[in-house]
């Protein structure tokens, strides 16, 4: 079973990221409400897939997508945000981001990109082994 | 060659842009293998080398040797045994190789169609 870590600082949207994962058969392994735990929960869980808000308290989601993915290159990352600005979705391109959901997201658009993501980290996985 | 990241002329023999240190040499930002200059696809993953790699920089000189095409392909049809299963072939074409240039992104009003296809989901 794949699985999942969420951060986001909304308890709400937490809930919501989690009843969609778990839809499609992922196990939810941790929570954060911030960006600082994001590497920690990573490294001790080594998830599948990690759903990263960007506006929260203490690190951001952008940046600590970047931390993670420059020392952790094979980490699924999808965001999940109400932010738009063209500075920040490039930075999560070029950064590595899987894929970048809007909110309010429809949650089946959602449970396709969780599904595509899943399916493009295990693709990674197998290309990569030698 | 153009530096992509500070603009200036280099010679096409440098590794690493004199002026910025930008590194030439295209890394795969998935799987960190490093790849020749000319690479479309990394060769540790498979991913799709996008710009911002550092591959497919702009030269300043004409390409001067005859560009290889290559080798003529001849199709023959593949036996029923062989065929693959419609799931295999939608896990194929599901890998992003459908980009748009990060100058097609709207400066406002980006929708969740132009992130999809930045990302290069195809859903």
């Amino acid at each position: 079973m794949p699985t999942a870590v969420i951060v986001d600082d909304s308890p709400i949207v937490r809930i919501q990221l989690r009843q969609i994962l778990t839809r499609i058969g992922c196990s939810i392994v941790a929570e954060a409400a911030t960006g600082d735990e994001v590497r920690a929960l990573y490294e001790r869980h080594r998830p599948d897939l990690i759903t990263l808000d960007i506006v929260m308290p203490g690190k951001d989601g952008v940046t600590a997508a970047v931390e993670l993915l420059r020392d952790f290159p094979s980490a699924t990352v999808v965001m999940c945000t109400s932010l738009t600005t063209r500075d920040k979705i490039l930075a999560c391109q070029k950064a590595g981001v899987c894929h970048y959901l809007l909110k309010p997201f429809d949650p089946q658009r959602a449970e396709q990109v969780f599904k595509f993501a899943l399916e493009r980290g295990d693709t990674a996985v197998v290309r990569s082994a030698p | 060659m153009i530096c992509p990241g500070c603009q200036r002329e280099n010679d096409p023999k440098r590794r690493y842009c004199g002026r910025c240190g930008t590194n030439f040499q295209p890394v795969c930002r998935r799987c960190s293998f490093a790849n020749e200059r000319d690479d479309r696809f990394c060769g540790g993953c498979g991913a799709m080398l996008v710009a911002s790699d550092g591959c497919h920089v702009k030269r300043t000189e004409p390409r001067s040797e005859p560009v290889q095409v290559g080798p003529t392909i001849t199709m023959v049809a593949a036996p029923a045994a062989a065929a693959a299963s419609p799931e295999e072939l939608s896990g194929l074409f599901a890998s992003p190789v459908v980009q748009i240039e990060e100058s097609k992104l709207p400066k406002t009003g980006v929708s969740q169609d132009d992130l999809d296809r930045l990302f290069g989901v195809a859903l």
